[in-house]
């Protein structure tokens, strides 16, 4: 058993160093590793690493390898608004976009597809979007989820997505400030607020490893129109 | 300050004449076989078991933390230094609190009751928040709800736990003609606190204790109670915090209940209570074995008890309306776990300021307002948790 053993993990991102180690013995880390090993995270973008096997035996000049298991994180778009309508692209930047499978969400609806991934940055298109409707008074209950709905003064269109808070997918159109809501299918009727929606929504990115709490989400960040 | 650990007896005797002949006969090697190197650390790290160093530095600014409900044991055969800010801690690595209460909304837009109008917002699993209270606002009479009782910290008589958990504060009344009533969390329990598992004997140690975990969650806030709601509205409270697991580098703080809601912004509902504060997490627990120096810069070795979560505030309701929505408690402070520091050569800042394992403190109040000459008041202050154990020598091998 020999303590020569060396090795450095490096923040794929960042290029910092975030752990050195010396004079160890390769078996050790190796049995560590199967333990459970250590999990180690770059102080300065939150990048995150488990240190496994490589699978190469010692005799081999085997070790342990780093693997990369951050969490995606979403810093910027470069558009902030577009069409309710969807199905145009735009880029996302952050960090570990390159990392597992990555799940991009605006409003909590999938994208419709991913592109071009590296390290920093993808090209996603969007889906159709939604509007958070403010209302000001219930006057006859009974909305369901799923139910197709109109302004009677806009005209506008789109689907119930859910009651708490009131949200309406694929709108055909703004709808106007206190204007009545008709349900088609239930009958039921709401009236907006004078400040009736707001088509601001949260983008979120995630993979296998999570979605991370800081750096995860940029809210409200892009609004359909 | 963290409890003794060994009342009345000579420490490094006791564990110098352990069975077999001292240290190698019940821990093997002291400071072990120095099997993975020597390791510098510059990034946030999470670990548990056992891991033999010959040196291990951690930098500045940089934590080595346990992994929840694991216990970590560093050995190193040469020092520890901990540079600058540099830490090791299992804070908030015990015992988590569990499942939030669930919101005490009345009625939701299609105008089918959410919950009883008599009932109070919903209790919580150990050491998350309770729900807010809602209102009735729409139904056929107009009665508020009482906020949920929040969770108690730990009940287990199957797991050794060091410190308990603090109480969750209570949640607002809300004061008005048909206002409820916050109701209060509950306290931690330290279970299990037998002495005979705090001792070092001939033939245990710490590592020999069965199910030990460290210190238990603090219970949950209480949540706020709602506001009258006169109108057609809905109102809603809010979310009991919820207590989680805690990863990375992270010290337990309980998650904070959520804001109570005034749904439809009308003109004549008030508001919802806010959720009570999860309680924080329970101290884990860390053993070290240094054969050399032990150098504590301006860092610590700990194991803390999370902080409680943040009551939720109240709901934001009409401004004209006397009986607007209190704030939910604030979580308890989770119990401290065990810290255990065992060196050889010279010690840098191996003191109780710089190794501790207290009890965490409670999470604040959330806000509830004073309107029309009508105070629905702040929610209570979690209590804080209790210390856990400490015990720091310098053994003659």
């Amino acid at each position: 058993m020999t303590d020569d053993y060396e090795f450095t993990i490096d923040c794929a991102y960042c290029e910092d160093p975030l752990m050195v180690v010396t004079g160890a013995n390769a078996q050790a880390w190796k049995r560590d590793a199967a333990a459970g090993g250590h999990a180690v995270s770059c102080p300065d973008c939150g990048c995150k690493y488990a240190i496994i096997d490589d699978g190469v035996s010692v005799e081999m000049g085997g070790g342990i390898i780093a693997s990369n298991i951050s969490a995606p994180r979403l810093d910027s778009l470069d558009i902030a608004s577009g069409s309710a309508t969807g199905g145009y692209v735009i880029v996302i930047r952050g960090s570990a976009l390159d990392v597992g499978t990555l799940v991009v969400k605006f409003g909590g609806k999938d994208v419709l597809n991913i592109t071009n991934r590296t390290k920093t940055a993808a090209r996603v298109t969007l889906p159709q979007g939604q509007y958070k409707l403010d209302v000001a008074e219930v006057t006859t209950p009974g909305f369901i989820v799923g139910e197709g709905i109109y302004g009677t003064d806009s005209g506008a269109r789109g689907v119930v997505k859910s009651i708490k808070p009131f949200v309406v997918n694929a709108p055909t159109l703004p709808f106007d400030p206190n204007e009545e809501v008709v349900g088609v299918a239930s009958g039921s009727r709401l009236v907006l607020s004078g400040s009736p929606y707001s088509g601001a929504v949260d983008v979120t990115v995630e993979n296998e490893h999570g979605q991370r709490v800081v750096g995860g989400a940029v809210l409200n960040g892009f609004t359909y129109v | 300050m963290s409890r003794a650990i060994v009342d009345g007896q000579n420490l490094p005797t006791a564990i110098n004449n352990a069975s077999g002949g001292g240290f190698s006969g019940v821990f093997g090697a002291f400071g072990g076989d120095g099997s993975l190197g020597a390791v510098v650390i510059s990034g946030n790290t999470e670990t548990f078991g056992t891991k033999n160093y010959t040196t291990l530095t951690v930098n500045n600014g940089i934590v080595l933390t346990a992994t929840a409900r694991r216990l970590l044991v560093i050995k190193a055969t040469t020092s520890i230094t901990l540079v600058g800010t540099g830490s090791i801690h299992a804070d908030g690595r015990g015992l988590e609190g569990l499942s939030g209460g669930a919101d005490g909304g009345d009625q939701d837009l299609v105008g089918n009751p959410a919950l009883p109008e008599t009932a109070v917002g919903v209790a919580c699993s150990a050491g998350g928040g309770g729900g807010g209270g809602g209102s009735s606002a729409s139904g056929p009479t107009s009665l508020s709800k009482a906020g949920g009782v929040g969770g108690a910290g730990a009940d287990r008589s199957d797991i050794f736990l060091a410190g308990g958990g603090g109480a969750g504060g209570p949640g607002a009344p809300s004061n008005g003609s048909m206002s409820a009533n916050g109701i209060t969390g509950s306290i931690g329990v330290a279970a299990n606190l037998a002495p005979d598992r705090i001792r070092f004997t001939d033939t245990g140690d710490l590592l020999l204790w069965p199910n030990a975990v460290g210190g238990a969650p603090g219970g949950g806030g209480g949540g706020g109670g709602a506001g009258d709601g006169a109108g057609s509205g809905t109102v809603f409270g809010g979310v009991g915090g919820l207590g989680t697991l805690q990863t990375g580098t992270g010290t337990g703080t309980g998650i904070a209940g959520g804001d109570g809601d005034d749904q439809d912004g009308g003109p004549t509902e008030g508001g919802g209570g806010g959720g009570g504060g999860a309680g924080g997490a329970g101290g884990g627990i860390i053993l070290i074995e240094c054969d050399g120096d032990l150098t504590i810069g301006t860092g610590r070795i700990s194991a803390d008890g999370g902080t409680g979560g943040v009551g939720g505030d109240w709901g934001g309701g009409s401004s004209s309306q006397p009986d607007a929505g209190a704030g939910g408690g604030g979580g308890g402070g989770g119990g401290g776990g065990i810290v255990r520091v065992f060196y050889t050569g010279t010690p840098t800042n191996v003191d109780p300021a710089h190794v501790h394992a207290n009890g965490g403190i409670g999470g604040a109040g959330g806000v509830g307002v004073l309107d029309n000459g009508f105070t629905s008041g702040d929610g209570g202050v979690g209590n804080t948790g209790e210390d856990g154990f400490t015990v720091t020598s310098q053994v003659v091998l």
